[in-house]
């Protein structure tokens, strides 16, 4: 409750909160909300242009609707996101807090490895991943959790290294805290909103991630409608029916600067001693 | 009586490559069961190093090198580290220096107290909290029930050294180390705080190794005064005794630095003139020696022993060899 009063007083980051919840709900609600069917293949209505009667944002190559297909589209797009950026987060903060805190040989491979996998472009790892276990969104989301465990394990290594020397992680030593209680009482609520704010920047990396690996055709088999397959089918006809790609692309356009705007706030929200002014 | 703190022949170096920084040279003490004790000497003398000892929480490179630390019948240099875990804040507890520093920013500063009832004892969350509030109130801040949710930032700096000393009373310890509690706030406060750590000895009977540089504060609430100079006891006694009848130079010399009340204003103070030694290269002999006005040949070539001058008051200096029994 406290945090949604202290995001309200934060005007772009509630903005942003405001319209995510709109697109999960989009989301969730896709096959109540759809005019559509958005698989319904209708070769008489090709290619029509925005704004035609029962199409409000046109229809695409197959005469479907693109409005009902970026509402379903939103589910793939989200989820592969989310999904893949909760499992690097899971991988990452796991490993870069151990590692900080047993410092030692463990702490020298965990980081080397995550270099190393951070050297390695996202789209090389979904090249493999999907090389290897075919076309499918579990694929993608494997790929992005992957690729995105590294950033996750260096920000809170970081963090918690400079964490642990502070006063009072010593103070609680001196009174008799075990490792596991300094680690959850003292570590995690500091790294906190760094890890809430990685999570909003990431979740905004990911759906264009997605919607790049679609635009390659590496994301879901059609017909499924995806943001970036969508993308990807309307880039051909781009000159002769613009509308299609530009109204996706818009949508991953919000999608993305609405998580951004989240993030950003969220650091100055999380963070107590900012609070004084907010009161 | 037993002592319930009893340090024999501590030796605490830094190995750093080839150079070894002797930081506690064979310190030996004792503390009663409700005794305060002050614990005194420039920066870098060895009075943290020496209670990180105590508490076995020494950094690396440092290492115990020799002797023996008694507490309750333990030696606690023998204890396994979950022995020593429940030790620490539940029979020894310690009142950091820097208050804001030692209170974690991000959580509510009642939960921090609740938490050490937490590690030590089989409190539920919610007879924890009451136990904080209740600590919180005894130490003097205002409004516990409502400011045990604030923040650490929320607090003054003696508000906050209140809530560290809540934390520190938290499981009833037998002894309290308080590392220079007093630093950096003004003498109101000052004051305030160690009448706080009185009253926490008059209530629950705890001892207090009181360190300080700071003499003037050490001798208004210490009942014994430890003197260390570069990683020794130099001298050992009643605080009465140390005042009226102080036998080592240096202790004079920290003497004869307080400002005097009442009687002529003096345009200077007296001052001991020189610096510590380094304790990667002491001296030989008296590590006093360098600075003292009465150093004699013998001096600069042996070191002296700790001797008792008369019972309870002991002293390192070659003046008084001749004088024990």
């Amino acid at each position: 409750m406290e945090l949604i009063r202290r995001l309200r007083t934060n005007t772009l980051a509630f903005v942003g909160a405001i319209a995510i919840v709109i697109i999960l709900l989009m989301a969730i609600l896709a096959p109540v909300i759809t005019p559509h069917d958005p698989n319904e293949v209708n070769t008489a209505d090709r290619f029509l242009p925005p704004g035609s009667e029962g199409y409000m944002l046109g229809t695409d190559l197959l005469g479907r609707d693109v409005l009902s297909r970026i509402i379903l589209g939103s589910r793939v797009s989200l989820l592969v996101a989310g999904v893949g950026v909760g499992m690097a987060m899971v991988i990452g903060v796991t490993f870069g807090v151990i590692a900080a805190f047993w410092a030692g040989w463990f702490e020298i491979i965990v980081m080397q490895i995550a270099d190393v996998l951070y050297a390695v472009p996202t789209l090389m790892i979904a090249l493999g991943v999907v090389g290897l276990f075919g076309r499918s969104v579990n694929a993608v989301m494997f790929a992005i959790g992957v690729a995105y465990s590294p950033l996750f394990a260096r920000v809170c290594h970081s963090a918690v290294v400079s964490i642990r020397e502070l006063g009072f992680v010593e103070a609680s030593r001196a009174m008799g805290a075990s490792h596991l209680r300094i680690l959850w009482k003292d570590v995690m609520p500091n790294i906190l909103p760094l890890i809430m704010v990685q999570v909003t920047v990431s979740l905004s990396w990911a759906i264009l991630q997605e919607a790049g690996l679609g635009f390659l055709g590496m994301s879901v088999a059609p017909p499924t409608p995806s943001w970036g397959t969508m993308l990807n089918e309307g880039r051909e006809y781009f000159y002769s029916a613009p509308t299609m790609p530009l109204f996706t692309g818009l949508m991953v356009l919000i999608a993305v600067f609405s998580f951004n705007l989240l993030g950003d706030g969220l650091r100055d929200i999380l963070d107590p001693r900012a609070w004084e002014r907010l009161r | 009586m037993e002592p319930l703190l009893q340090v024999k022949n501590l030796c605490a170096y830094f190995f750093m490559g080839s150079s070894i920084l002797k930081a506690v040279d064979g310190v030996s003490f004792e503390i009663q069961p409700g005794q305060i004790v002050g614990l005194v000497g420039e920066s870098g003398c060895g009075k943290t190093t020496a209670i990180q000892c105590v508490l076995r929480l020494l950094p690396s490179p440092g290492r115990i090198v020799e002797g023996e630390i008694w507490f309750d019948d333990k030696d606690l240099l023998t204890l396994s580290p979950e022995e020593m875990r429940q030790i620490r804040g539940r029979h020894i507890s310690v009142v950091l220096q820097d208050a804001m520093a030692a209170l974690n920013p991000v959580i509510p500063v009642g939960e921090q107290v609740a938490d050490i009832r937490l590690a030590h004892t089989t409190d539920s969350n919610r007879a924890a909290w009451e136990k904080a509030v209740e600590l919180m109130g005894k130490t003097g801040i205002p409004r516990a029930i409502e400011r045990a949710r604030y923040h650490a930032h929320e607090f003054s700096g003696g508000m906050q050294q209140r809530i560290v000393i809540a934390t520190a009373l938290a499981c009833n310890p037998e002894l309290i180390i308080a590392d220079e509690p007093t630093t950096g706030l003004d003498v109101t406060i000052q004051e305030q705080i160690l009448s706080l750590l009185l009253k926490a000895r008059e209530q629950m009977g705890s001892a207090i190794l009181y360190i300080s540089h700071d003499f003037a504060t050490v001798v208004s609430i210490c009942d014994r005064i430890i003197i260390m100079y570069a990683g020794e006891v130099v001298e050992s006694a009643p605080t009465k005794e140390i005042l009226t009848n102080p036998m080592h130079p240096y202790t004079e010399g920290l003497i004869n630095s307080i400002p005097p009340l009442g009687g002529t204003p003096m345009e200077f103070l007296p001052a001991i003139p020189g610096l510590p030694p380094n304790p990667v290269d002491l001296p030989p002999g008296c590590r006093f020696a360098p600075r003292c006005a009465h150093a004699k040949e013998e001096c600069l070539a042996q070191r002296p022993q700790l001797v008792a001058r008369t019972p309870g008051h002991y002293v390192r200096c070659f003046s008084y060899k001749e004088e024990m029994n």
